[in-house]
């Protein structure tokens, strides 16, 4: 009987399904287009003079990128070193925020303790709270301990963060196998040991894909370093960026279309490479209700 | 610490032997080592973080400014009375509200007819994982460079948006679009929803996925058509979704920053992007370096947002299982006033 009307339901409307398919990927393909043109557009212009970008469109390259190239480095802008900077950054950050928001997970996942409860609806209220808000004491507080134009407060915070901490629960709970935990302790591992050994190694895709989001996250930061980081040889890529809007600039279009497509190379990238993991990742663990 | 362990262990070791079940170690006692393990993310939370919460709303109370040593000094409310006079603060509150209002509407419709696209057994899409990934990618741009790449795609009277427009002779005269207030608030709201549609797709395909195929089987054979299985079974099924994508983009966009102010550092043409963030940072910038007043921002940023999203929360709750509680509280009580009538 549901077999029946189903297929019924199917046949009856099959004419008008392949219409509204045929919309539905119109719709897609015009929204991908939407996503990568501007992206593209702005690779594109990186390859081309600043007289071709002002004169006409272009989907193709050109072969301007070495004067490009030239001019944006002549000018000082130290996109070079602003690379090196932000991957030192990013890099050391990010480890931290996984390691020790797997630590925090892991604690809150495997042990009873007296202040468990309290301690993890506390990190879900942190979660929600826009500490974005707090950079104004931040820096303050910052300049009263010296380390101002330091990497430090741009690394340090990382430890605590409770969005990670959440993620890494989550994923914790629906990955950890409690039995290989008993088992090590039998063998007389200790609870450290554990966790090194048994928990980091069996956690690896929530562990790879958290390091991901956080690098990504972490080299798009922009707020923190334009406060903090004040000397031009210690920028990192965002600000690199934000001297593009100089009046160094302002006819040197092709320099400014490179400046950008070199801070957002490195995610397209990975992007590239890893979109299936990121994309599915985003979920991981997350929302279970 | 690793020597205090290994002594540790021996004792739990000794509990495994004699306390036989696995109970002991299946409960995972040992819960000192479970505050070793959250010390370093307590200790850096309450030093830096918590810290420099309590430090900004110090801040807001006093009439700090940091390139005056004279300043510092508690000055109760008049960091708030002076903002709320402010024109410019004023209209940077409606500016944030309306490009966030104006980029959420459509990023939710967008994502929920998408999400049901691609999630439907009906369609059979094919590339799915294409699409999403195109449609996602965006959400992974650097939020400064997008401005800055979009303040050059409209610049001037030679920017490609106006040989764009030129080319397929939607225009005569090429246009300075960025004269306008209108285009302004319109630009960085699209900017916004186009950075994050596909984030909310992602997360509303992954909620229906959830939802049982046989809630949509039995409502077929009933003769429910698309909308009222999608009224009735989707839509109730994604609240607490709902709910989360709602508060953190409402969050996150009382806190819109990157994006209005790489477009313009001043706020544009009669400040229509100034956003409080922006506000709240260039008073951080200017001249003498205004902190307090720029905390007082932050603090009324926060306020704001605990406000908006606990509204969010108390509306959209699940009313259903707040009565089934009531209902079941309710029905316990009487049944213990019977078992002592009984006694």
């Amino acid at each position: 009987m549901i077999m029946k009307s189903s297929t019924a339901l199917r046949e009856s409307s099959s004419a008008q399904l392949i219409f509204f398919r045929l919309i539905i990927y119109v719709v897609l393909i015009f929204l991908s287009a939407l996503a990568v043109v501007p992206i593209w557009l702005v690779i594109i212009n990186a390859t081309r003079s600043s007289v071709e970008i002002r004169t006409s469109l272009s989907f193709l390259p050109s072969t301007h990128l070495a004067q490009n190239w030239r001019f944006l480095e002549g000018s000082g802008t130290g996109m070079l070193q602003g690379y090196q900077n932000s991957i030192f950054v990013s890099v050391s950050a990010s480890v931290l925020t996984v390691y020790f928001s797997m630590m925090t997970a892991y604690a809150l996942e495997v042990y009873n303790f007296k202040i468990k409860d309290i301690f993890r609806r506390f990190i879900y209220l942190l979660v929600l709270i826009p500490m974005g808000v707090s950079v104004m004491g931040f820096y303050q507080y910052m300049a009263r301990l010296g380390l101002v134009n330091t990497y430090i407060p741009l690394i340090i915070p990382a430890i605590a963060a409770p969005p990670n901490v959440f993620f890494a629960e989550q994923y914790l709970k629906t990955s950890l196998v409690k039995d290989l935990i008993y088992s090590a302790r039998i063998d007389g591992c200790s609870e450290l040991g554990i966790f090194h050994r048994i928990m980091l190694p069996m956690a690896k895709p929530g562990i790879f894909t958290l390091l991901i989001f956080q690098l990504i996250f972490n080299w798009n930061s922009f707020l923190l370093p334009a406060m903090i980081i004040t000397s031009r040889s210690r920028y990192t890529v965002p600000l690199v960026v934000r001297q593009l809007e100089g009046d160094t600039y302002r006819t040197e279009i092709g320099a400014v279309f490179l400046g950008i497509t070199l801070s957002l190379f490195p995610i397209i990238f990975i992007y590239t490479l890893l979109s299936k993991q990121i994309v599915g990742g985003l979920t991981l663990g997350a929302l279970k209700e | 610490m690793r020597g205090g362990n290994k002594t540790d262990l021996s004792k739990s070791g000794a509990n495994v032997i004699s306390g036989g079940k696995s109970r002991k170690i299946g409960s995972l006692e040992k819960g000192y080592m479970a505050y070793i393990m959250i010390a370093p993310f307590v200790i850096v939370f309450l030093v830096f973080t918590l810290y420099s919460v309590l430090q900004t709303i110090w801040l807001a109370f006093t009439d700090t400014v940091l390139l005056d040593p004279q300043s510092g000094n508690f000055d109760g409310i008049n960091q708030f009375q002076r903002l709320f006079g402010e024109t410019i603060f004023r209209r940077s509150i409606g500016n944030t509200w309306l490009i966030w209002i104006v980029n959420f509407l459509p990023q939710l419709g967008v994502a929920m007819l998408l999400s049901v696209w691609f999630s439907s057994s009906f369609l059979r899409l094919r590339l799915k994982g294409l699409w999403r990934s195109l449609i996602f990618l965006p959400n992974m741009m650097m939020p400064a460079t997008v401005g800055v790449m979009y303040e050059r795609l409209f610049q001037d009277r030679y920017a490609p948006a106006n040989q764009f427009l030129l080319g397929i002779r939607a225009v005569n005269t090429p246009i300075e679009f960025f004269d306008s207030p209108q285009f302004n608030q319109m630009l960085v709201a699209y900017i916004q929803w186009w950075m994050w549609y596909g984030n909310t797709v992602v997360i509303l395909v992954a909620g229906m996925s959830s939802i049982s195929v046989a809630l949509y089987e039995s409502a077929m054979i009933d003769g429910a058509n698309g909308w009222r299985m999608f009224k009735s079974i989707t839509l109730p099924s994604l609240r607490p979704i709902l709910v989360y994508t709602l508060v953190t983009s409402l969050v996150g966009g009382l806190q819109m920053f990157e994006i209005p102010f790489m477009i313009s550092n001043t706020g544009g043409p009669r400040n229509s992007i100034s956003t409080m963030f922006t506000v709240m940072f260039r008073k951080y910038e200017s001249g003498r370096k205004f902190i307090a007043s720029a905390a007082a921002v932050g603090v009324i940023i926060l306020i704001m947002s605990t406000i908006a999203s606990s509204i969010v929360f108390f509306l959209l709750r699940d009313r259903d299982e707040i009565a089934e509680k009531k209902a079941r509280k309710i029905a316990e009580k009487e049944k213990k006033l019977k078992s002592k009538a009984v006694m």
